[in-house]
């Protein structure tokens, strides 16, 4: 019984403190990677603006920021989040690096997800006299909308990872209380509950993705 | 309606440069439909998508109404392009989208009302008989029902020219049937001038007035339709209209026939239609044996050929022949019953 009161006192406060850094670095990571996947697409060799120029240039700067380890990005980033949230440690600094880490990977995955449709579509739509911003918001982003509901949801799950990192170094939620009461005072079953509590929410985030994704197609 | 002039296009692939269209030269005329035939990669995608300058050409000049549409800035060109309908061998449906919805997108790039819209969409439902499928999504129509609601699609913004890339390649021949008489009843209903490029010798058969035939980017003939079927005069368009000729069954000439006499008639236009073999039959003394025939129709013109033998007395057969002879029909003697 002495678990339960401990776990009671403990997990809920943990709990919201990754919902909050989740919900808001994913979302600040899809508005930053949404619009670099869609340039990355659309410039891309044959597309509707072609432009070698800004592709070579984003591609490497993607490249460059998915190299570097998240823990090494997370205090090479402290001074900005200072700049940005006032402070460079706690829950709502670390937003700003797992915003910044997972930006670009969800450009990856949105710029998977717009390739993935059929050009002759794409076509058909420039056939009717269609602008670029018509094509992107009324083919590319509408037909895709499947399989970008299944990236930001991979994206989620990431983050989820991510902010147990975060956690260690200053951050709170579940991987702060895995380290401080699971690792360093050596309290196996504090350390098995928050793998459990994360366990579920990686099961709730991806069945959920997996329906809306499932009803939003029509194939 | 469309004339296009020295039209070029070359693609770079590294260090080779490949003529996909080599100096073409077309007149379209305004509410014809017009074939444009050749084989995989002879360059007829890549001249059909320079109408609508999906492809930009090299050099060269394309007229259409009168107006160069090369010198289009991107404006003029977005809002030319709502005047010239394009329909897809696959079709290119959106996914996500109902067929209500397929056949209004078009109306939702050119701003249209929600009003006018949703009637416009009910009209070209009915104009290709799909009104009970407005809700089904593209996944659930099969080959046919898709194209016709690219077709409908094409319509929707009252396009004056149609550009169809291989409209029949991906369906079974009774489909191909269907989608080529509702563009040839469309042709008639509005008056629409088409360009449909194909390698399908029975679509030009069906539906095309006048036909070109494009091969390494040039066009090597272009006339008629029914001009290029009676006499094709490049080795390609001949293997093209080939599938029409008729061969004396196999079997036949393994064996000797040594008493009749063999002969092909090609059937000029105007005579397929009379009643020739049997009144040729009634008036000599002869058996007519048809081997093998083939007759087509090019839209209201009759076309074909016929292997006949001939048999009976000498003098009666030769007769007959003759009379033949004398209604200005091409015959073809292949055996003459002496050898």
């Amino acid at each position: 019984m002495e678990i339960i009161e401990k776990l009671i006192t403990l997990l809920p406060a943990s709990i919201l403190e990754t919902i909050y850094m989740v919900a808001f670095s994913s979302f600040f990571s899809v508005l930053l990677g949404m619009p670099l996947g869609i340039i990355l697409v659309i410039t891309k060799k044959g597309h509707i603006c072609e432009k070698k120029g800004i592709n070579d240039f984003l591609n490497t700067i993607i490249n460059i920021t998915r190299s570097i380890p998240f823990l090494i990005l997370m205090i090479l980033v402290f001074p900005l989040s200072k700049i940005i949230v006032g402070k460079q440690i706690g829950t709502t600094a670390a937003i700003v690096p797992l915003s910044i880490a997972a930006a670009p990977f969800v450009a990856r995955v949105i710029e998977n997800a717009l390739l993935e449709i059929d050009p002759g579509v794409i076509e058909a739509a420039q056939s009717m006299g269609a602008r670029p911003i018509q094509v992107i918001y009324k083919v590319l982003l509408s037909e895709s909308l499947p399989s970008l509901v299944l990236g930001v949801t991979m994206t989620i799950i990431n983050l989820i990872g991510f902010s147990a990192m975060a956690g260690a170094i200053g951050g709170g939620g579940l991987g702060d209380l895995a380290i401080r009461y699971g690792y360093h005072r050596y309290q196996m079953d504090v350390m098995i509950a928050t793998i459990i509590v994360l366990v579920i929410m990686v099961q709730i985030v991806q069945s959920i993705g997996n329906k809306l994704s499932k009803q939003l197609s029509k194939k | 309606m469309i004339e296009i002039s020295d039209l070029k296009k070359i693609y770079n692939q590294g260090d080779m440069q490949v003529d996909a269209i080599n100096n073409v030269n077309l007149h379209i005329p305004t509410g014809c439909i017009y074939g444009i035939i050749g084989l995989s990669g002879a360059g007829k995608s890549s001249l059909l998508r320079c109408i609508n300058r999906l492809e930009e050409p090299t050099s060269g000049s394309i007229y259409v109404k009168g107006k160069n549409i090369m010198e289009y800035n991107k404006q003029q060109l977005s809002d030319y392009r709502k005047s010239v309908g394009m329909i897809f061998q696959h079709f290119h449906l959106l996914t996500r989208k109902n067929v209500f919805q397929n056949i209004s997108f078009p109306l939702d790039i050119s701003g249209l009302d929600k009003e006018k819209k949703i009637s416009r969409v009910n009209e070209l439902l009915e104009l290709v008989g799909l009104s009970h499928k407005a809700d089904s999504y593209p996944s659930q129509l099969s080959g046919g029902e898709k194209q016709r609601v690219g077709i409908a699609r094409a319509l929707a913004n009252n396009p004056e020219v149609l550009l169809c890339d291989e409209p029949t390649s991906a369906l079974d021949p009774q489909t191909t049937q269907s989608i080529l008489s509702l563009l040839k009843e469309i042709n008639s209903k509005l008056k629409i001038t088409m360009v449909i490029i194909t390698h399908q010798m029975e679509v030009v058969k069906g539906i095309c007035n006048r036909v070109a035939v494009i091969d390494q980017g040039k066009i090597i003939e272009e006339n008629t339709v029914l001009d290029v079927f009676s006499s094709p005069k490049d080795r390609i368009t001949k293997a093209f209209v080939e599938d029409l000729n008729v061969e004396i069954p196999l079997e036949y000439t393994k064996k000797k026939h040594p008493e009749v006499k063999l002969i092909k008639i090609h059937f000029p236009p105007a005579n397929a239609s009379k009643p020739i073999i049997s009144q040729m039959i009634k008036n000599y003394e002869v058996d007519a044996n048809i081997l093998a025939g083939n007759i087509n129709y090019i839209q209201d013109n009759a076309y074909g050929q016929l292997i006949i033998e001939l048999s009976g007395k000498e003098l009666e057969v030769d007769n007959a022949f003759n009379s033949l002879l004398n209604q200005n029909l091409k015959i073809e003697v292949i055996n003459n019953g002496n050898n």
